[in-house]
């Protein structure tokens, strides 16, 4: 188990997909999440390499009051036709610590996200009832969904609008291939902590232009 | 504050649920705000913020008043509260990604 954690007001813990075919999703959450003043949180993190993954997990959830499961990606594998159980699995930890962990993690919201409407009931009939909201792969929809509701949950007012953060967005992934090249970085394979890196100085410059 | 002005669709629907005899005084005060930038490129005040994140963070607001919310806070134009953190595992410093994003910014403005 992990052993020191501490409450992070801004951490939102991100359970998603991290293939190739669902790339931009993924970083359109993180991407959003960063605008809107938070701090993404996923098992990409480098951590200790003596660290269980499971245990890295439970500390991110630990850590994090909000947290984000987009079950959009659950599909058979094209290598073995099974499905990838990681993200329900991730979901289930989360629920579970809000419903036996104590007072400490039973008021963490929590967004459920998936492609079509009533899917995740279907192969996940234990969640009826949880609220979650379709996005049907649409990055845009994506950032309106996290957006609104990070604004709902935290009741942070300095929240930007989502038309504002989308073409923030837009503007960042067109120069991203370009900023990897500046940054002498593989584009192809920008790695976590660079993306992130990369995401909050393109805002923080965004912040400035505005500014001047 | 915002800057922009009412979106096409967003004035439709707040049009709408103006002449909606079901939609509440908070709904049409909300689609009333809307419009009102329509008009003139009038700015989101704090108040009209204040009360659609209200709307919105409320369990007894109608789907109709959520949307209009939504989208009355969709205008917002505000900077971005960004935090910078390090990040364990990341090849470049702030230093250095500053130089690359501002080498970029700076090539797209040309």
């Amino acid at each position: 188990m992990a052993t020191s954690t501490s409450l992070d007001q801004d951490s939102v813990f991100i359970n998603c997909s991290f293939s190739d075919d669902y790339k931009k999703n993924f970083h359109s959450i993180i991407f959003t999440v960063i605008s809107c003043g938070f701090r993404p949180r996923t098992a990409m993190e480098a951590g200790d390499a003596g660290d269980f993954r499971l245990d890295k997990i439970i500390k991110l959830i630990t850590e994090s009051p909000y947290s984000i499961h987009d079950l959009s990606a659950v599909k058979l594998d094209k290598k073995n036709k099974l499905p990838r159980f990681n993200m329900p699995f991730e979901l289930g930890l989360v629920i579970g610590c809000k419903k036996v962990a104590g007072r400490k993690f039973s008021s963490r919201p929590l967004l459920v996200m998936e492609r079509t409407a009533y899917t995740t009931q279907k192969c996940l009939s234990d969640i009826a009832g949880q609220d979650s909201l379709a996005h049907g792969g649409s990055v845009a929809r994506i950032i309106t969904i996290v957006r609104t509701w990070l604004l709902q949950q935290s009741g942070r007012l300095g929240i930007p609008g989502n038309v504002s953060i989308q073409k923030t967005f837009n503007s960042f992934y067109e120069a991203l291939p370009t900023l990897c090249e500046a940054a002498e970085l593989d584009g192809s394979d920008i790695s976590y902590p660079d993306f992130v890196v990369l995401a909050q100085q393109w805002l923080v410059e965004r912040n400035a232009e505005s500014a001047a | 504050m915002a800057t922009m002005k009412t979106m096409p669709n967003v004035a439709k629907k707040a049009s709408s649920a103006l002449k909606d005899g079901r939609a509440g005084a908070s709904t049409k005060s909300l689609a009333a705000s809307a419009l009102s930038q329509r008009v003139s490129p009038k700015t989101t005040s704090l108040s009209q913020v204040r009360s659609a994140a209200k709307t919105l963070a409320s369990p007894y607001s109608s789907k109709t008043s959520k949307r209009i919310a939504e989208n009355v806070l969709s205008q917002k134009n505000l900077p971005f509260p960004v935090k910078t953190y390090k990040i364990a595992g990341s090849s470049l410093t702030q230093k250095e990604s500053a130089i690359a994003v501002r080498k970029v910014a700076k090539k797209m403005t040309k």
